[in-house]
């Protein structure tokens, strides 16, 4: 039983942005089998542990507003443990019986933490535009392997990057719409 | 005969509101049109600012927040966090030094004059809003 604590698995999983709902309940489902995150990523690692009923949030920051400190604590002091980060995504566990309130309480805010990263692909977006008009640009235009990369690479870029602009576009007027997130303490703790 | 006396009626309110609003705005100087500006706020926004009326750490608002709205309001720290910034950028709070809170320190936020002025407008306009809604229903309810 001791050394079963210290088993660990990797699994190869991949979540778009727009879907860290669905990873957050496919974390708390292997929360539930006794595997617990402990590293993010690609893989993602679990540790053996006993089967609990967990929750997991996922937040993004790709920009510190206010310093780490205060913001780990607002979690922590909330009732969310501090799992793991990656990237700019931060990742929150809480015990699912304990009650605690999720970690946006309303729209505005929850819709900010898609806001932030589409403003973050917007920019990224816009770079491989220039990148693209520069390679286009006729005294740069070349037809060899060079140029034809220069011209491939940032309209894959852009192509990737469009698409995940417009499905956390649908998913912030999907949550505008809907706004079914939990407010109160009474809408599902009790 | 009664729906035209009612919209008549509340023609009458609706003119008397707006022009105590109209009167008001002309007496305030320039940083109460910035304070305007900033309304309505989000509840969120609105619970932050009015427990931060005497200097408090995040999770001491949380709890003022839930206590003074009777469990009816709860923040989110994700919620909480993106308002405190928000907040602290519009100057509308600033930071008030740290206190100790179970062994350990925490950074505490207290309004600004202008944040207080903005809340205080807030509630004005909340309660004048009110005000103006129950008279409307109980007139309706009177004819």
């Amino acid at each position: 039983m001791t050394n079963r604590n210290d088993e660990t698995k990797r699994v190869f999983r991949f979540f778009w942005a727009w879907e860290d709902e669905d990873e957050g309940r496919w974390l708390a489902e292997m929360a539930h089998q006794g595997w617990h995150l402990v590293k993010s990523g690609f893989p993602f690692q679990f540790r053996r542990g006993e089967p609990k009923e967990v929750r997991y949030r996922m937040d993004y920051h790709a920009r510190e507003e206010l310093d780490r400190g205060e913001y780990l604590n607002l979690f922590r002091d909330a009732g969310w443990e501090h799992v793991c980060k990656y990237g700019p995504w931060h990742y929150f566990r809480a015990d699912a019986a304990a009650g605690v309130c999720d970690i946006y309480t309303d729209v505005p805010s929850l819709t900010g933490k898609y806001r932030r990263l589409l403003r973050v692909l917007v920019f990224f977006g816009l770079v491989n535009l220039i990148g693209l008009a520069n390679n286009l640009m006729p005294d740069h235009f070349h037809t060899d392997v060079i140029g034809l990369i220069g011209i491939i690479l940032p309209v894959l870029a852009i192509l990737l990057v469009g698409y995940v602009i417009i499905r956390l576009g649908m998913l912030i007027a999907r949550l505008k719409r809907s706004s079914g997130i939990e407010s109160g303490p009474a809408s599902s703790h009790h | 005969m009664t729906k035209s006396r009612t919209r008549i009626i509340i023609s009458v309110i609706d003119i008397a509101a707006s022009a105590i609003s109209l009167i008001d705005m002309k007496t305030k100087n320039s940083s109460d049109r910035r304070a305007r500006a900033l309304l309505p706020l989000t509840e969120a926004t609105y619970w932050t600012l009015a427990s931060l009326a005497t200097p408090r750490h995040g999770y001491a608002i949380m709890q003022t927040v839930a206590d003074a709205s009777g469990g009816q309001v709860r923040l989110g720290p994700g919620t909480l966090y993106a308002v405190l910034a928000k907040l602290l950028e519009q100057k509308l709070i600033r930071r008030a030094g740290e206190s100790m809170s179970e062994g350990e320190r925490r950074k505490e936020y207290t309004l600004t004059p202008l944040g207080r002025q903005v809340i205080e407008l807030e509630c004005r306009r909340l309660e004048s809003l009110a005000r103006t809604g129950r008279q409307i229903l109980l007139r309706k309810a009177g004819t």
